[in-house]
């Protein structure tokens, strides 16, 4: 852990990127960046600026200022579609299904509009195949409304997963999770960050964040207060300080 | 000169119409979410409710205004009970497609109870009917002519504004609306009936296009259709308004009161034209400025 | 399992509702005041496709109110160019036509893009509004209210005309059919679920939105043309006619929203009871329309074509 070394091609560049809604700075000149194959842990307090964070990476809201760079391309002012055929996929917090769909839909619109570009016919196959992979073929043809809620949470990586994406920001994936799905949950973050996509993971749950995350970052009030490994950043005096004043609002 | 001026003064007293009968929708979209397209029926009854008090038991259609507002909440009330109440989650579509179904329905049954005859209008008309003429500096042929009947349902609409905010900021109900508004979900944390806050700020709602029906039948002739067009007129006023903003109702209303009325006088064919530009002025402020023109 | 049944619903409704249309009028033709069935089945394939049209633009979760506009500028640029100005043959002026509303729908997607729900929905109002003004007022072109009088093609032959609203029918049934087998299905469905969501999954919501806003009201104006010329006269009245609208907001939602089935039989099923009703009473008949549209939102939101399916379902399961 403590010996990972960061020397890998940029893949995304976030260049002192701030949002402001009106008086509230929710995220105030935040900079780093993600290096190819690697898991990126995002933690901090609540209302610290995470998915606005994940919103402007995205593209769902326009900055207030500051550049994204995805690999050598400048994305600030791209549409999220774009963004998404360029290989940007992401997971919604509070999850964001499509309801009139049934699950296996859901995942094949994924995988006919993202970055991988198939036919129908191929994206309704590669659907069959992420649905097997992630347990949930038993409820395929269930309305997304229907399903239990672990399963959405799941159904909504599928959909994020099945774009295609060379990028993947999971927002919160691993909360209500019990032990057993966490501990699945993080094999199939590492599985699929060893076909070669690299993952950016808002997380609150440190145990698994010790588990998967090569990199961490911590920010709070839209700043960003530190990075480094695990290890390191859960030492950093900031963090406890940060961390200790959250434990206790819990 | 004096012609601008009557166009000023026509265009205001018009616009206390707009007032309550927008604020009242306003109410239904803004506290109860509900888009509410049968608006405007509900104008329609209260204006039919005017016109049979008075020919049939003689009640001056100033105290049907009340009148008119009571009958008409009930039936909000109920309307809300039967039919809005299972679709105030469903998408919005579902809402748009039921309130344009009661909308048919409740103008066609009044089609259908006024028989052949086309409009009707106040006979004898009230006493305070007659056209009062000020006169402008001092030369009678530069007056300017108001209605008094327009000029009272002006003052009178303009009280129901007022009581209306009164209410909102200072009774229990008021507030009770204006927490669910917010937030409904906060609102029932901290105590308030959301369920019952609902049925009466749709209430209330309709009864105020209620009484703007009933203020209508004083002054032009009714009929079974006219209440589509106000349902229009105030989901425009709205959306130049701003959703949410019941101040720049106010606002919104003057406007286009006066330039419905600088259109009347100004364009030639202008009546014809006037519901024209008003929805051309409504459509370019959606497609430029869809969060509205006024502030807050 | 479920989608098997809604398969079978639709082959059902397809085949016998086919062989039925097709038939019919041989079946009729003995019979006394065949051409009074003729123009009722007129009515029938005309309502169906505006309501079927209308229904492919709602799949993308807009509500419009812009068709009867569309309806009455297709009637009108074309009656204007081939009968008023005579300044063309009638093909051409209804091929001019169609392209100048699909244009002009192109323009109002446009600019209307940002608008959702109410937003949209009274947008579009307005525009069918200020059209409808436009149309009344401008009467040095369009003759007013006073309307202007056209030959009937296909030599005013009822079986002809008839025959010529089924094939149209069949065109757009076979084009709405073409999008639900299409990655267009699930984009429209999408996009009617959550627009941001489905930018965020790589759809471009823009370009398909006013894609389908544009095929959509363009059905819209040829309808509205095949009206013109096969009623004889048109007025703004009859033409930029909000109760058009109405018809097929009614119909879709009755037979079944977000379906190529649904508003063919909520078609079938509303002509035929204004038929009926219109022969008891003179006014007010839409009475009917408006309790259609209540009960069937309040209880069967899926329309009849959900009913069907959940009975189809039961019977299977029992
Ligand atoms: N669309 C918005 N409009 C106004 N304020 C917003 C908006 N989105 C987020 N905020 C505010 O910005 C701040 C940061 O919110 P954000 O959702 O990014 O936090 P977070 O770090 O993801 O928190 P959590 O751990 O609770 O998910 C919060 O104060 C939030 O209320
Ligand atoms: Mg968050």
């Amino acid at each position: 852990m403590e010996s990972y070394s960061r020397e890998k091609e940029i893949v995304l560049k976030i260049d002192k990127i701030s949002k402001h809604f009106g008086g509230l700075k929710a995220v105030d000149g935040i900079s780093f960046d993600l290096r190819n194959k690697e898991i990126l842990a995002v933690i901090g307090p609540n209302g610290a600026g995470k998915t606005t964070t994940f919103n402007l990476i995205s593209g769902v809201l326009p900055l207030t200022s500051g550049q994204i760079y995805f690999k050598d391309t400048e994305i600030t002012n791209i549409q999220p579609n774009k963004r998404c055929k360029m290989g940007i996929g992401r997971t919604f917090q509070i999850m964001q299904l499509f309801d009139d769909m049934s699950v296996l839909d859901n995942i094949t619109t994924g995988a006919i509009f993202g970055h991988a570009n198939r036919s129908l016919k191929e994206a309704k196959k590669k659907a069959e195949e992420i649905c097997e992979r992630l347990h949930l073929t038993e409820y395929k043809d269930y309305d997304s409304s229907e399903l239990p809620l672990a399963h959405r949470k799941r159904l909504e990586i599928a959909r994020a997963y099945a774009t295609g994406p060379e990028i993947l920001l999971l927002d919160e994936i691993m909360e209500g999770l019990n032990m057993v799905e966490a501990k699945e949950m993080v094999d199939l973050i590492k599985s699929i960050r060893d076909e070669g996509i690299s993952v950016i993971s808002i997380d609150h749950v440190m145990h698994t964040v010790k588990e998967m995350a090569d990199w961490v970052i911590v920010v709070n009030y839209g700043q960003m207060l530190t990075q480094g490994t695990y290890n390191e950043v859960v030492n950093s005096p900031e963090v406890i300080e940060a961390y200790l004043g959250k434990e206790e609002e819990d | 000169m004096e012609t601008f001026i009557q166009v000023i003064v026509n265009g205001v007293l018009q616009s206390g119409i707009y007032m309550i009968t927008t604020i009242g929708l306003a109410i239904a979209v803004g506290i109860v979410t509900i888009i509410n397209l049968s608006h405007g029926e509900f104008l329609m009854i209260g204006a039919f409710i005017g016109y049979l008090f008075y020919q049939i038991l003689g009640i001056d259609p100033l105290i049907s205004i009340v009148l008119a507002g009571m009958i008409v909440f009930f039936l909000g009330v109920v309307t809300y009970e039967v039919s809005m109440k299972k679709v105030l989650f469903t998408p919005e579509i579902n809402q748009l497609i039921l309130t344009f179904g009661i909308s048919i329905f409740l103008h066609n049954l009044a089609k259908i109870l006024a028989g052949a005859k086309p409009s009707f209008s106040l006979h004898p008309e009230p006493a305070y009917s007659k056209a009062w003429n000020i006169n402008l500096i001092g030369d009678a042929k530069l007056g300017i002519g108001i209605s008094v009947a327009k000029f009272i349902i002006f003052i009178v609409a303009l009280g129901i504004v007022i009581g209306l905010f009164y209410i909102l900021k200072n009774t229990k109900i008021g507030k009770s609306m204006r927490a669910v508004e917010q937030n409904r979900y906060g609102a029932s944390v901290v105590g308030v009936n959301v369920v019952n806050t609902f049925r009466i700020a749709f209430g209330i709602s309709v009864a105020l296009a209620a009484s703007a029906g009933v203020m209508l039948c004083i002054v032009v002739s009714i009929d079974p259709h006219m209440g589509f067009g106000y349902t229009l007129k105030a989901f425009a006023i709205i959306m130049m308004a701003g959703l949410g903003n019941l101040k720049g109702v106010l606002w919104a209303s003057l406007t286009m009161g006066i330039i419905e009325s600088a259109v009347g006088t100004y364009v030639p064919g202008g009546t014809g034209w006037s519901d024209g530009v008003f929805f051309l002025i409504i459509l370019i402020v959606l497609i430029v400025k869809p969060e509205g023109l006024f502030k807050k | 399992m479920k989608i098997e049944t809604k398969k079978q619903t639709e082959k059902i409704f397809m085949i016998g509702g086919g062989a039925l249309i097709l038939l019919f009028p041989l079946l009729a033709s003995g019979l006394q005041g065949t051409s009074y069935f003729l123009t009722i089945g007129k009515h029938i394939f005309l309502y169906a496709t505006f309501a079927l049209a209308w229904d492919m633009l709602a799949r993308t979760g807009q509500v419009s109110f812009a068709h009867p506009a569309f309806f009455g500028l297709g009637a009108y640029f074309s009656a204007i160019l081939f009968k008023k100005y005579a300044v063309m043959g009638l093909i051409p002026s209804m091929i001019v036509s169609l392209i100048l509303c699909m244009a002009i729908a192109f323009a109002l997607g446009i600019v209307t893009l940002r608008l959702k729900g109410l937003y949209f929905a009274i947008a579009t109002l307005a525009f069918t509004l200020v059209m409808q003004t436009v149309a009344t007022q401008l009467d040095g072109v369009t003759n007013g209210t006073a309307g202007i009088t056209l030959p009937v093609i296909l030599g005013q032959n009822d079986y002809a005309i008839y025959y010529f609203f089924v094939i149209f029918m069949g065109a757009i049934i076979f084009l709405s059919e073409y999008v639900q087998r299409s990655k267009y299905h699930y984009s429209f469905t999408a996009i009617r679920s959550n627009e941001e969501v489905a930018k965020v999954v790589g759809i471009d919501i823009v370009k398909d939105k006013v894609l389908i806003f544009t095929v959509s009201s363009g059905i819209a104006a040829l309808l509205g043309m095949f009206y013109a010329y096969t009623s004889n006269f048109i007025d703004p009245a009859s033409t930029f006619n909000l109760e058009i609208g109405t018809m097929g907001l009614a119909i879709a939602v009755l037979g079944g929203l977000y379906s190529t089935i649904g508003p063919i039989i909520g078609g079938f099923i509303l002509v035929v009871l204004q038929e009926v009703l219109s022969n008891i009473v003179d006014t007010g008949y839409m009475l009917v329309y408006g309790l259609v549209i209540i009960l069937v939102i309040l209880f069967l939101p899926k329309g009849v074509v959900g009913l069907w399916n959940h009975i189809a379902e039961k019977k299977k399961s029992s």
